[in-house]
């Protein structure tokens, strides 16, 4: 079901009378500005530009200020969360969380048991993803991403194209800006910095993020280095400059997991890790951005709590609402799942990135007896969620304009206060029908516009 | 300890779990600490209440030394409550996470006991009747999954296989790091969560780690991966081989 509302109309108004040609405009400046997404496809590596889709996804004024109160309070309590289950672990003794989904799961860190973030703030940076059902017409949360959520600099840096190449569109609509996204990452690092530059550590040019690495250091004010570049003295961590001098680092916005971070703490053979940072972090004497850890809180049975952690942490109702889900390990929710297989949606709870998605329409018996084996041995490792009839949007395919499932990332920053960015990365299927919208799957993006008041 | 390279190297950087705990029923009395070429290491405490020297050696060098001396006096074990909740130690870890099933077919697991204390012992005997002990044929990666297909190992393949069976009865268990008497290197055991405190259990010499005295802990986990004495990082492409000597001189 095609998304509908009157900014649409104004939009396709103003589109029709600009001049088409112009839409080339798009891939060139893609081109030019290097903005590509790499994939490993078969142990192959393939640097491809990202498909981008000229129609946006609009967002009205009121139906923005709801969505941000609403990923203020959940990104607020998932940060809450990681405090209390790297330190008192309240929820757990509540019974709030049976300890088996946080003890059980690879993503907990307990040898970081104790360990406090500067500021106590360890969701620095969220990405959550959101859709927006047809049937009720809500926004629901999908997934919560707030290890290294990647993707902020392609609807970012698309918008400088647009502006430049439909200036008219932004005469005419009260679209926010959405520049303002290098500032509050600045302002953030400011706040969370015990002494010293900030930093955006890259793996290198071969990850498939590399293009937003450099992009988010030149808008944040921010050095870009690889591990090569840092090393870690008396539990400080230094940069190397080129003329010999070492200068301090306060912040690392890492865009490495956890597990390439330092090879004397986690995998010991990563050649991209910087050794003994986690002495610098745990002497308080840097802020690592998102904090490390914070896997079990963007854990796919974890998920399931969220709205449980709003109320016990904020004393709230959930402003937005969780897709409906099943967790097999429960004995009546597994009885559920088993019934109602083939219309459910099963994801695995270790994979991500549109990995380990199975919709149970889809299969055969055989797989759908495979599957219900499967669950019945390793509950824990499988969530269940209803098959959302989420909006298509409008999206032009082949010089046509056609409807497109189409879902909604957006940026959370969490410094002095939680703001939500007001811009957003909209990822659609490029098949007609098809759900998954994950740029590893293939899909396409679109700038995000919020309408001002 | 000494690690000994057989070329020099630079930039080494090193984590080292060499301390005793003081969480376990141990008063430390007086103690100081060398480090080669280091002597403002850093340190800390990890998740499990381990303590930590974190530091480097930045010249070049062939050896590094760590030597610590302390004067020790145990206390009377008193109820812990434990920082961490001790369910995490119930849950599979890395190491030790093997098919409930296939660990229950292999041994004839007792069913009726009269205690934790009685269970615990039980299974440690079994552990101990059910290995070979070998060293050599096994590597530190080891799983209690591959211990079931072939029973051979040291004390680190004991003490998984004992928290395996004890995790199996819903019992807490933690594999602890450090050195015995007797033993001259580091040697590996079992802790286990019975009526509100950490029970020492040695499955390689089958006893009571109380009755053995004196054990010194320096690192506890979910398993050995969580209790590496010695991790370090350096520039230069050598080996090196590392030796702990450990000397326990009980006061008079």
């Amino acid at each position: 079901m095609l998304e509908n509302n009157a900014t649409y109309n104004q939009f396709f108004d103003l589109f029709q009378q600009q001049d088409h040609a112009r839409l080339a405009g798009f891939d060139d400046f893609m081109q030019r500005q290097g903005v590509t997404f790499n994939l490993y496809k078969n142990d192959q590596f393939i640097e491809q530009t990202f498909p981008f889709d000229a129609i946006p996804r609009i967002i009205a004024a009121d139906e923005f200020a709801h969505l941000s109160r609403g990923l203020e309070q959940r990104v607020g309590a998932l940060n809450a969360f990681l405090n209390d289950i790297y330190g008192e672990q309240k929820i757990i003794k509540a019974g709030i969380i049976p300890p088996d989904f946080v003890f059980g799961s690879k993503a907990y860190l307990p040898a970081f048991h104790g360990c406090r973030a500067p500021q106590d703030i360890r969701t620095h940076i969220s990405g959550l993803d959101l859709v927006k059902d047809s049937v009720s017409n809500e926004w629901l949360i999908l997934e919560d991403n707030l290890r290294v959520p990647s993707g902020a600099s392609y609807p970012l840096s698309i918008r400088r194209a647009y502006r430049q190449l439909f200036p008219q569109l932004f005469e005419k609509m009260p679209i926010a800006p959405s520049d303002n996204y290098g500032h509050l990452l600045s302002s953030m690092y400011e706040h969370v910095n015990p002494g010293g530059i900030s930093v955006v550590l890259s793996p290198g040019r071969l990850n498939s993020a590399f293009y937003e690495h450099g992009y988010l250091a030149r808008i944040s004010d921010a050095r870009l280095v690889t591990n090569s570049d840092l090393f870690v003295d008396n539990n400080v961590l230094y940069l190397k400059s080129f003329n010999g001098k070492r200068i301090r680092v306060g912040v690392v916005y890492r865009r490495l997991d956890d597990d390439f971070l330092d090879p004397l703490n986690f995998h010991s053979d990563s050649m991209i890790g910087v050794p003994n940072l986690m002495s610098v972090y745990r002497a308080g004497n840097v802020a690592l951005l998102n904090a490390v850890g914070n896997g079990i809180a963007d854990d796919k049975g974890i998920y399931y709590f969220v709205p449980k952690m709003i109320r016990y942490y904020l004393g709230e109702e959930p402003i937005l609402s969780n897709a409906p889900t099943y967790l097999p390990w429960f004995e009546d929710d597994r009885k559920f799942v088993l019934e109602n297989l083939h219309k459910l949606v099963i994801k695995d709870v270790a994979e991500a990135g549109g990995y380990g998605v199975l919709f149970g329409s889809k299969l055969s018996q055989q797989q759908l007896a495979d599957l219900a084996a499967h669950i019945q041995a390793e509950p824990r490792r499988f969530i269940a969620q209803e098959l959302i009839e989420f909006y298509d949007i409008p999206t032009q395919v082949d010089g046509q304009i056609v409807p497109r499932k189409s879902d909604l990332r957006m940026y959370i920053v969490h410094g002095k206060d939680i703001t939500v960015w007001a811009g957003g990365l909209t990822r659609f299927a490029r098949e007609a029908g098809n759900y998954l919208v994950n740029s590893s799957q293939g899909g396409g993006f679109k700038d995000t516009w919020i309408m001002g008041a | 300890m000494t690690l000994a390279f057989n070329a020099p190297v630079r930039h080494h950087q090193f984590m080292l779990r060499l301390l005793p705990r003081i969480a376990s029923g141990i008063v430390v009395q007086s103690q100081q600490l060398m480090v080669t070429g280091e002597h403002d290491a850093g340190r800390f405490y990890d998740g499990f209440s381990n303590r930590l020297i974190c530091g480097q050696a930045i010249e070049a060098h062939r050896d590094f030394h760590v030597s610590y001396q302390a004067k020790l006096k145990r206390a009377t074990p008193t109820k812990q409550s434990s920082d961490m909740l001790t369910a995490v130690y119930l849950a599979p870890s890395k190491l030790t996470q093997c098919d409930a099933k296939r660990l229950s077919s292999w041994l004839e697991l007792p069913s009726i006991y009269d205690n934790g204390m009685a269970l615990a012992q039980a299974l440690s005997h079994l552990v101990y009747q059910r290995m070979t002990y070998s060293t050599g044929t096994t590597h530190t990666e080891h799983t209690v999954s591959e211990l079931i297909d072939n029973p051979v190992g040291v004390c680190q393949d004991y003490a998984h296989l004992l928290i395996a069976l004890l995790r199996y009865y819903l019992i807490p268990a933690r594999y602890v790091a450090g050195i015995a008497q007797g033993e001259g290197q580091s040697h590996a055991w079992v802790e286990a969560w019975i009526d509100g405190l950490w029970i020492g259990l040695d499955p390689t010499h089958d006893c009571w780690v109380h009755d053995k005295d004196p054990y010194i802990a320096f690192a506890v986990g979910r398993d050995f991966s969580d209790c590496p004495l010695n991790s370090g990082a350096f520039s230069g492409n050598v080996t090196h081989t590392l030796s702990i000597q450990a000397q326990l001189t009980p006061s008079s």
